[in-house]
């Protein structure tokens, strides 16, 4: 049979696509109409030894037509979202840690010179009353602190006048980049999201590789998702984590007394599970209702324990 | 006094203890490997500490050539990743502009590995870039032009030996020669350790059709790996 005009790398390129998924050439679904009682078989044409050689010409096309499809696969990563996910979170967490180190350097560096200066009621302000200033005199003015009586040189004044600018950057752009992972996360996981907030559902499914490996995963794995120290520790014998770092950073987990958090965080774990199956499987998303209902439940079994349990 | 080299192949040379290919893109290093003219023939340096079939080479007990492909052959390469051993393979078994009529089918399902793997494809005919899952027979014989002649299969994945097993019977040609290289740490935790993960994989191996060959034990040039030689 003569494919006729559509013979180029792109047709043969898309030809090969439906193949490899699984479909059948159109010769063959042709073929198959005509003899229905005839079973196909995918591998059969390596094992026939009477079937055709490529030309060189076909050679080259089908060599250009692999490249193509390979271009096209790399090409469709992007519409994944759970790499656009990864991106973000992770990108996220990088500037996050990178923040951390760098507005408590200024903070320090300011204390530094500043000796009368509040580090703790004005740390916020710190990194941007330096940023903007002229001099280490203008900003000791604008935080309202007496001029300092050693004053840095005019070099060191413009290398920390730059790294608090740095801290100012950095926590515009820390806020930008966590504004688009919470939304493509509400989109993306809106249940889970709505459980156990966007960045910590996004953080999930990071750490699990994908939503749908996290919505595979059984509750007892997603409970410990990330605690990756603990889990190594549990190995050589040390008793298990009680939660991940997620569930941690929820209050209530880490608000709740020492004794109960692993009872909550393994009932929270279960939701969570729930919740991403929902999502990933095209469920109907939660209501707010509902979500309030768990942290209600969560809440009962946190008060159903006030006393420490008795060791012995 | 230069050592003399011994081929092993066509396009593969072993000189006292390091292994060459007959690059077949002139004056291109993949990884700024080592590369040395010989009269018209340049080689490029195969490193065993980076590659596991070059490490089986090195490290085996049989003919090391039985190891490697004919040349002109058709092969398979499961899990390419960047395409670096697939280069070498590709070096032995297709050579400068595909004048042997070679096939080499490189598999690789992560699309950032791919990526680096299709620019190499174009400027060496003969080597096919594949994105799929090496683990369905399906996906890759659309581009085999007929039953492979050798395959290797590196993946890292849990029960890497039933995937093998399945895609050597499913695409592996009468007489042809698989390899598997087998990462203990990819598989699942068991009792025991390392051996009997590898062992596991030898008797699943052994209760199929293939033949086991050879168990290639590669270890410090790469630790926790073995390589299993095997026929059909």
């Amino acid at each position: 049979m003569d494919w006729g005009p559509s013979r180029s790398p792109a047709a043969l390129a898309t030809r090969l696509a439906d193949l490899q998924s699984g479909r059948m050439s159109p010769e063959a679904r042709a073929l198959k109409d005509r003899f229905p009682d005839a079973e196909s078989n995918p591998l059969g044409a390596m094992s026939d030894p009477d079937w055709p050689e490529s030309t060189p010409d076909e050679q080259d096309l089908f060599s250009n037509a692999t490249v193509i499809l390979a271009r096209r696969g790399v090409a469709e990563s992007a519409a994944d979202k759970d790499r656009r996910l990864d991106m973000l979170s992770s990108s996220s967490v990088e500037l996050r840690a990178a923040w951390t180190t760098q507005e408590a350097r200024s903070v320090e560096w300011a204390g530094l010179f500043l000796p009368d200066l509040d580090l703790d009621g004005m740390r916020s302000e710190i990194p941007q009353a330096i940023s903007v200033a002229e001099g280490i005199d203008s900003a000791a003015e604008s935080l309202g602190v007496d001029v300092p009586k050693h004053k840095p040189s005019e070099a060191e004044w413009e290398a920390m006048k730059s790294q608090a600018r740095g801290v100012v950057e950095i926590s515009s752009r820390l806020e930008s980049n966590e504004e688009a992972t919470k939304q493509l996360a509400r989109e993306y996981i809106p249940t889970l999201s709505l459980l156990v907030g966007p960045l910590g559902a996004a953080r999930m499914v990071v750490l699990a590789g994908g939503r749908e490996r996290l919505a595979r995963m059984p509750s007892g794995s997603l409970q410990v998702l990330g605690a990756t120290g603990a889990m190594a520790a549990h190995r050589r014998g040390a008793p298990p984590p009680k939660h991940s770092p997620i569930l941690f950073s929820m209050p209530l987990v880490s608000r709740s007394p020492r004794w109960v958090r692993g009872k909550v965080s393994r009932f929270l774990a279960g939701k969570c599970s729930i919740a991403v199956r929902v999502d990933h499987f095209n469920g109907e998303p939660w209501d707010e209702e509902q979500i309030a209902e768990i942290h209600r439940e969560a809440e009962d079994i946190r008060d159903k324990f006030p006393k420490p349990p008795k060791r012995g | 006094m230069p050592r003399k080299p011994i081929l092993l192949g066509w396009g593969v040379r072993k000189e006292g203890r390091s292994l060459w290919t007959r690059n077949a893109n002139r004056g291109v290093s993949l990884r700024g490997e080592r590369r040395k003219r010989d009269g018209r023939v340049e080689w490029r340096q195969w490193n065993p500490k980076k590659s596991k079939i070059a490490a089986a080479l090195v490290r085996t007990n049989r003919d090391p050539s039985e190891l490697l492909p004919q040349t002109g052959s058709t092969c398979l390469y499961l899990g390419a990743s960047a395409g670096s051993t697939a280069s070498h393979i590709h070096d032995h078994v297709c050579g400068s502009g595909n004048h042997h009529g070679g096939q080499v089918v490189a598999v690789e399902i992560s699309p950032r590995m791919m990526r680096e793997l299709v620019p190499l494809a174009d400027s060496r005919p003969g080597l096919v870039p594949v994105l799929g899952d090496a683990r369905a027979p399906s996906t890759v014989a659309p581009y085999l032009r007929a039953k492979a002649d050798w395959m290797h299969q590196d993946l890292s994945i849990a029960d890497q030996a039933e995937a093998f097993v399945k895609m050597s019977e499913a695409l592996l040609a009468p007489g042809g020669t698989a390899l598997l290289s087998l990462k203990a740490a990819s598989e699942r935790l068991t009792e025991g350790g390392d051996f009997e993960r590898f062992s596991n994989a030898e008797k699943v191996i052994s209760e199929s059709k293939l033949e086991l060959v050879e168990r290639i034990d590669l270890r410090g040039l790469e630790e926790q790996h073995v390589v299993f030689h095997a026929k059909i």
